[in-house]
């Protein structure tokens, strides 16, 4: 299988990456345990950034589509299939939806919710 | 048949197969390129602004050089035949590093025309295969095997060739220096061929593919004459046979230049490659 990638498009390069690995796995091009190019090899070819491969890889990881078995390299998680499914996106979209509706019932102002939303947020980071 | 004879029918062959029949197909192989594929409808095959000529140049110098070796050859042999002259191991060594210049200016200009590509290759899309490349993807273990046994059988030469000379800046020694930095090269290239950068932008998957099993294939091959002359010569050197180590350097070369470029040429045909990917209109990567 081949993968193109368009260096001019307005997806990011690593997102391009992930959503054509995901689109093998879902039409049956990669099988689960099949081995994925090395993040070397892949980021030569595409003539990439080793962490931009490294990036789409970490978030396959994330999604259960591929699995890192150490020094042997990364492969095709054995759910990967149904995994390709789950929308981590649409689902962040959803429960946070709800929450700002909950929200906005008790009488906060969008303002008051962003600043809340900002500075939940950066607290996580630095803790 | 005496040693003199064969020698200089050795190196009639030497001449034959390093000055003319492998000058003879690249200079074939680029002709046919400049001729069935001109810069006019593949503009892409030829950076720069000169476009063929470049080329073309490339082309003559590399007649002149191989042709100038083949005659300085026919000579060297005709003169040391008429004035009875003994020809040396060391003269082989010389006259085989001269046939090999033309290959080297040849590589370099190579590496420059893709240099160029690189630089010109303006297009967005850029493509890749989704497969892990493995060594064994290439070459199958039972050569490999084969070469690392007379890499074994040579190194225990080696020990045995110092222990029998009983100093440490022995033969042995120089000559197990001289194989084992060959080795980290031919293991440099291949890492370099099958995980580095691609030379030429345009190069599809196929041809890539083609062309990562020739090079594999070549410096297994290579490695297998280099460790089987290795222990040959030292023999020869061992036991005092002086008068073959010419001719056993000869073979050798023979055999470096049909392994190494005839393999090259054998697998990268220029019928398989993909011209198309050169014209101007088509969509690249």
């Amino acid at each position: 299988m081949e993968l193109t990638i368009d260096t001019e498009s307005d997806i990011p390069l690593f997102s391009q990456l992930v959503d054509q690995i995901k689109g093998a796995v879902q039409v049956g091009v990669l099988a689960p345990d099949d081995p994925l190019p090395s993040i070397r090899q892949l980021a030569n070819d595409l003539d990439l950034n080793n962490k931009t491969v490294a990036k789409a890889y970490r978030m396959l990881e994330r999604d259960k589509i591929v699995k890192t078995k150490g020094y042997r390299g990364t492969y095709i998680h054995s759910d990967a299939r149904n995994n390709c499914t789950k929308d981590l996106n649409n689902l962040i979209f959803t429960e946070l939806s709800k929450v700002i509706e909950k929200l906005k019932g008790t009488g906060a102002t969008d303002s008051e919710i962003r600043i809340a939303f900002a500075d939940v947020m950066n607290n996580r980071t630095q803790g | 048949m005496n040693i003199p004879i064969l020698l200089n029918i050795v190196i009639l062959s030497q001449l034959f197969l390093l000055s003319y029949y492998f000058p003879g197909k690249i200079i074939n192989r680029i002709h046919y390129m400049l001729t069935h594929y001109p810069a006019s409808d593949y503009p892409k095959l030829y950076p720069g602004n000169n476009k063929m000529e470049k080329a073309r140049k490339s082309l003559r110098i590399f007649k002149i050089i191989s042709s100038s070796t083949l005659i300085l050859g026919i000579i060297f042999l005709l003169l040391a035949n008429l004035t009875h002259t003994e020809i040396k191991d060391s003269m082989v060594v010389v006259f085989g590093f001269i046939q090999f210049i033309p290959f080297a200016l040849l590589e370099k200009a190579e590496l420059n025309h893709y240099r160029m590509m690189r630089k010109e290759n303006q297009s967005r899309l850029r493509t890749a295969e989704l497969k892990r490349r493995r060594y064994f993807d290439y070459i199958s273990p039972s050569v490999f095997i084969i070469a690392a046994l007379t890499f074994l059988c040579f190194i225990a030469f080696c020990f045995y060739r110092i222990i029998l000379n009983q100093t440490f800046l022995s033969d042995g020694v120089i000559s197990l220096a001289a194989i084992l930095l060959m080795h980290i090269y031919f293991a440099t290239l291949v890492v370099w061929v099958m995980y580095g950068k691609k030379i030429n932008p345009l190069q599809t998957a196929k041809e890539r593919e083609l062309y990562i099993g020739s090079v594999i294939r070549m410096t297994v091959y290579v490695s297998i004459a280099a460790n089987c002359f290795m222990i040959i010569y030292g023999a020869l050197q061992l036991y005092q046979l002086d008068l073959w180590e010419p001719v056993a350097l000869s073979v050798y070369f023979q055999v470096c230049i049909c392994l190494g470029l005839g393999t090259m040429l054998r697998t990268n045909k220029i019928e398989n490659i993909n011209f198309e990917v050169y014209r101007e209109n088509k969509i690249t990567t």
